[in-house]
């Protein structure tokens, strides 16, 4: 239980940690163009993101993939950027549903990799039974993730429906320039 | 409505990024009536760290008598293990330069004079070189396993046999 609860902690951390916050700020540009009215949408969306980082965690903290972590580190921001242009670009007009489905999936495979430098940072081979620990850890991501997704859209509700500060469109441009902006310092800042 | 999202883009900027991982892990185990530690550190933060602490070269490619003693003198000033109330004392160090930028150090104690029922852990490792600075200890006792965090701020942990 103490091992469960420790990990638990650990993972939710790592993913709401204000200092690293490229997953966070990743799944806020995700969730930043749907409401409440939405959840299905955001359900299948952070679903898919879930099975892309869960997979890569688990073989890369396992040792059956190889990644270069500063690589990895690098393309996370990039995975950002595009993420926000697309939102910035499409707006509230989605005509499909595959092309966010597929960024959800397939970027989720990118931040996975990033998740489990971290996890293989807090073991670095000292524990040699790691699937307990790892499942505890994605646990923990999963529990922080969906913090995020809920923080999110209960912020959006107060403060476009309740107070009625500014207007959807422009809760979504100012989140999505908030990634854009961010995700070109921070590819500048790793590039440079 | 611009001015909005100018300040937006702003204050996205001023947000300062310290992300690179900080952090050490470590494993305690009680073997033989002896206390075994077994500390994992990443190479390049130890390296920069005890260069800039002793003011002389450290290099893992080249572990001498010399390093060794610089390593044990900077764990032992950071790392204090009381074991049913008594100091307990570090030596008999061994150090590896493993892959993936690692630095492994296991230290052992002298035999120990009671079985192990109260540990306190004090870890203060690399944290006066990272404001970020994070240290896992993996306390083994009794077959039981008892993971703990050590942060600034947080670097004095007890653990007590149910």
């Amino acid at each position: 239980m103490n091992e469960f609860l420790f990990y638990i902690k650990q993972g939710i951390q790592h993913i709401s940690d204000f200092a690293g916050f490229d997953h966070m700020l990743f799944i806020i540009v995700l969730s930043s163009n749907y409401t409440f009215k939405n959840w299905k949408k955001v359900v299948v969306l952070v679903t898919a993101f879930t099975i892309g980082h869960s997979a890569t965690l688990a073989l890369t903290s396992l040792g059956l993939l190889q990644v270069n972590f500063r690589l990895i580190e690098f393309i996370i921001p990039i995975t950002i950027l595009i993420t926000s242009v697309y939102r910035l670009s499409i707006g509230r007009n989605e005509k499909t549903m595959w092309i966010p489905y597929t960024f959800a999936l397939m970027f989720g495979l990118i931040h996975g990799m990033g998740f489990s430098n971290f996890f293989q940072s807090m073991t670095m081979g000292i524990d040699d039974e790691i699937l307990f620990p790892l499942f505890s850890f994605n646990v923990g991501i999963e529990i922080g993730q969906l913090a995020i997704v809920l923080v999110t859209l209960i912020t959006q509700l107060i403060v476009i429906s309740i107070f009625k500060f500014i207007k959807q469109k422009q809760w979504y441009v100012a989140l999505n320039l908030l990634g854009t902006c961010l995700s070109i310092y921070l590819i500048s800042k790793i590039a440079l | 409505m611009k001015y909005f999202y100018l300040i937006v883009c702003i204050s996205s900027i001023s947000w300062s990024w310290a992300h690179p991982i900080k952090m050490t892990s470590a494993q305690l185990n009680f073997n033989d009536n002896k206390a075994h530690f077994l500390i994992n550190f990443f190479e390049d933060d130890f390296e920069a760290h005890l260069q800039k602490t002793y003011r002389t070269n450290i290099d893992f490619d080249q572990i001498e008598k010399e390093l060794k003693t610089i390593v044990q003198d900077y764990i032992n000033k950071h790392l204090t293990l009381v074991v049913n109330g008594e100091i307990i004392v570090l030596h008999h160090i061994k150090v590896e330069k493993k892959a993936n930028n690692i630095i492994h150090v296991t230290l052992t104690s002298d035999v120990l004079k009671a079985t192990p029922h109260t540990i306190l852990v004090t870890n203060t490792l690399l944290f006066e070189a990272f404001e970020n600075q994070s240290n896992i200890l993996h306390i083994l006792l009794n077959g039981e396993k008892h993971p703990l965090q050590f942060i600034s701020g947080d670097s004095k942990k007890r653990i007590s046999e149910q």
